[in-house]
């Protein structure tokens, strides 16, 4: 673990969009974020460079080209949490964001509450020991990934292998979405791709086996046209025009 | 289906003018030829009458170019083959002129006929190409107003949102007066994104094929995840969820798919008062699947169940469009269900609207069912990891 750490975490936002930087800028700071700010992929590529920010936050559609290409270019060096940030309606560009390497992303128009809690999880995340992922709890089911073992209100569920790599793949990633590809590869291997129904199927069986109402599922969330995300605890807040939670 | 040209194009049958200029034609070759009569052999002059030939087929049309061969030989035989002016014949060689004579013009006629219609059709060809790509470029071109208009109208309002919802973050904590303007700004700001949302989504659905991104989607999640994306705005009403037990998968695009949903659930939330009911129901048949969302909210108006899937066309709300909007974030832009339309319409499925005999509505819609894919193979409890 990194004890040089500064205490408060430092945001690169790469925005064009002057009224959205301010936002963005207000939302983060109000979280202690440090926050750097970048109007275009250039500017955007010197910041990552002499900055090493602990958090990246990338619009897509930049005047100087796409975002996608300086996310393809970071992740050759870093593996720092990426959030994209898509005015986009086509999911398409979305998952092509997440397959290159985005952690999460976020579709114009965002609240302040969905923004914060997206960050929480990715800052929590790349501040956090890897080995802490190996034990995730959501609603009363506690999973524990070494031991490869799940319970539910204590009595132990029995997960076929291809259940548990599914649930795996969504727990290590837990709070963040995870696209139907990076499951079928996961799961199945990279040459069942296409098998989107394979995955809907396996789905009901988690659900069934996991969740409270597997028809009105809490934990185990679809993202149409995305994939799936694993939310520990129901993330209603994040849904409600609630005003900004407090700093901290 | 050949397009009209504005160039004058022959009719199938040539008008009898054609016919008269072909025999002006034979006739002005026979005058040019009469006085060369005894300087040239007969052999040559007949070789003038193919030339009126070649220009009636040419000009007139393949009918007048066989009347003028037909009409070339019988001037030649009457003004220029001995006995002159009779159709009878001295020497029976001249007979083997006629009928070499008659042949040429009969084939320079069928040639030239030939390469004007074919002239013609690929006249017609280009024709219809430049109209098709002056369609797809008038497409493309509204394409990429539309999504640039609705982008330069978002991005702001995407801003303004954001920038109301972070007033309190500037400064300390607002005034509740002045905390619920902000909120207010907020949501109209929103309103007005999800309309231009809607305007560009619906110019698109309705442009001729929209591209649909198909997948195989599962019924229960594809509700579940609608009843997730509205879960707030329902809170206040009594929510039933009345699926069989085993459910199909759908071919469709998914988020469209979860945007017909959403969309009716808005309309049913907003049509309906505070704890009122609220049903989402499927049935499963051979080939198709209805999925029924009903309310006993305040119906629809009679007689007008169609006339709500056209654009802007609203139903009074009982709790108010204002309501409704910060409910659910984006309702109440009159286009809802007009992108319900267009959406099912473009999976080859249909929606429509009654009123309950209890009072409230119900919107109903079928959707086909493709052959279901094979399920996944089954597993080796040993779980060999993959790769």
């Amino acid at each position: 673990m990194k004890s040089a750490q500064p205490p408060s975490p430092v945001v690169l936002l790469v925005e064009d969009e002057a009224g959205i930087r301010r936002f963005v800028r207000a939302a983060l700071e109000s979280e202690g974020c440090t926050v750097r700010e970048a109007a275009a992929l250039e500017r955007g590529r010197i910041e990552l460079a002499s900055r090493r920010p602990d958090l990246l936050v990338l619009d897509l559609g930049l005047p100087d080209g796409d975002g996608t290409a300086l996310l393809a270019e970071l992740r050759g060096w870093s593996g720092m949490p990426v959030l994209v940030l898509s005015a986009r309606s086509d999911e398409a560009d979305k998952v092509a964001a997440l397959d290159a390497g985005a952690d999460d992303y976020l579709a114009k128009p965002f609240g302040v509450a969905e923004l914060l809690a997206r960050v929480r999880a990715l800052l929590r995340r790349a501040l956090r020991p890897p080995q802490a992922t190996a034990c995730i709890a959501f609603g009363d089911v506690e999973l524990d990934l070494e031991q490869r073992r799940v319970t539910r209100g204590g009595a132990p569920v029995h997960l076929t292998p291809i259940e548990f790599r599914l649930l795996g793949l969504l727990a290590t990633a837990a709070g963040r979405v995870v696209t139907q590809r990076q499951l079928l590869t996961g799961a199945w291997g990279p040459n069942h791709v296409e098998h989107a129904h394979y995955l809907r199927v396996y789905m009901a069986g988690l659900r069934r086996k996991l969740e409270p109402d597997p028809r009105l599922p809490v934990h185990i969330l679809t993202e149409p046209g995305v994939g799936y995300r694993l939310v520990p605890e129901p993330l209603s807040a994040a849904r409600t025009p609630a005003s900004a939670p407090p700093a901290g | 289906m050949a397009l009209p040209t504005p160039r004058d194009r022959l009719p199938d049958r040539a008008p009898l003018r054609n016919y008269l200029l072909a025999a002006l034609a034979a006739g002005a070759v026979a005058l040019v030829g009469a006085p060369l009569l005894g300087q040239f052999d007969l052999a040559n002059i007949a070789m003038l009458f193919p030339l009126a030939v070649l220009f009636a087929a040419i000009r007139l049309g393949r009918g007048p170019a066989v009347f003028a061969a037909f009409l070339a030989v019988a001037l030649f035989d009457f003004f220029f083959v001995h006995p002159h002016f009779t159709l009878a014949v001295s020497d029976l060689q001249y007979l083997l002129t006629f009928a070499v004579l008659l042949a040429v013009a009969l084939t320079t006629a069928e040639l030239a006929a030939r390469l004007r219609r074919e002239r013609d059709s690929a006249e017609a060809r280009a024709e219809e190409a430049a109209q098709a790509r002056l369609a797809a470029d008038t497409e493309r071109l509204r394409n990429t107003l539309l999504a640039s208009l609705s982008h330069d109208l978002r991005t702001p309002l995407t801003a303004l949102a954001g920038l109301a919802e972070s007033l309190p973050l500037a400064g300390p904590p607002l005034p509740p007066a002045q905390a619920e303007l902000a909120e207010a700004i907020r949501a109209e700001a929103l309103r007005t994104h999800a309309l231009a949302r809607d305007l560009l989504d619906l110019s698109r659905l309705q442009s001729g094929a929209p591209r649909l991104a198909l997948d195989w989607l599962a019924v229960d999640e594809l509700l579940g995840s609608a009843l997730q994306a509205r879960a707030h705005a329902l809170r206040a009403h009594v929510f039933a969820l009345e699926l069989p037990e085993e459910l199909p998968l759908l071919h469709a695009d998914a988020v469209l798919m979860e945007r017909v949903v959403c969309n009716l659930l808005d309309n049913a939330i907003a049509h309906t008062p505070e704890g009122g009911h609220i049903v989402l129901a499927a049935q499963v048949g051979a080939g198709w699947i209805r999925i029924s969302l009903c309310d006993d909210g305040c119906g629809l108006p009679p007689g007008r169940e169609q006339a709500i899937f056209e654009r802007f066309v609203r139903a009074p709300h009982p709790r108010g469009a204002a309501d409704a909007t910060t409910a659910t974030g984006d309702a109440g832009t009159g286009l809802g269900l007009a992108i319900v339309h267009a959406i099912v319409a473009a999976h080859g499925g249909s929606v429509s609207a009654h009123n309950r005999a209890g009072g409230g509505a119900c919107f109903v819609l079928q959707l086909p069912l493709p052959p279901q894919p094979d399920r996944p193979p089954p597993e080796d409890e040993a779980g060999a990891p993959p790769q």
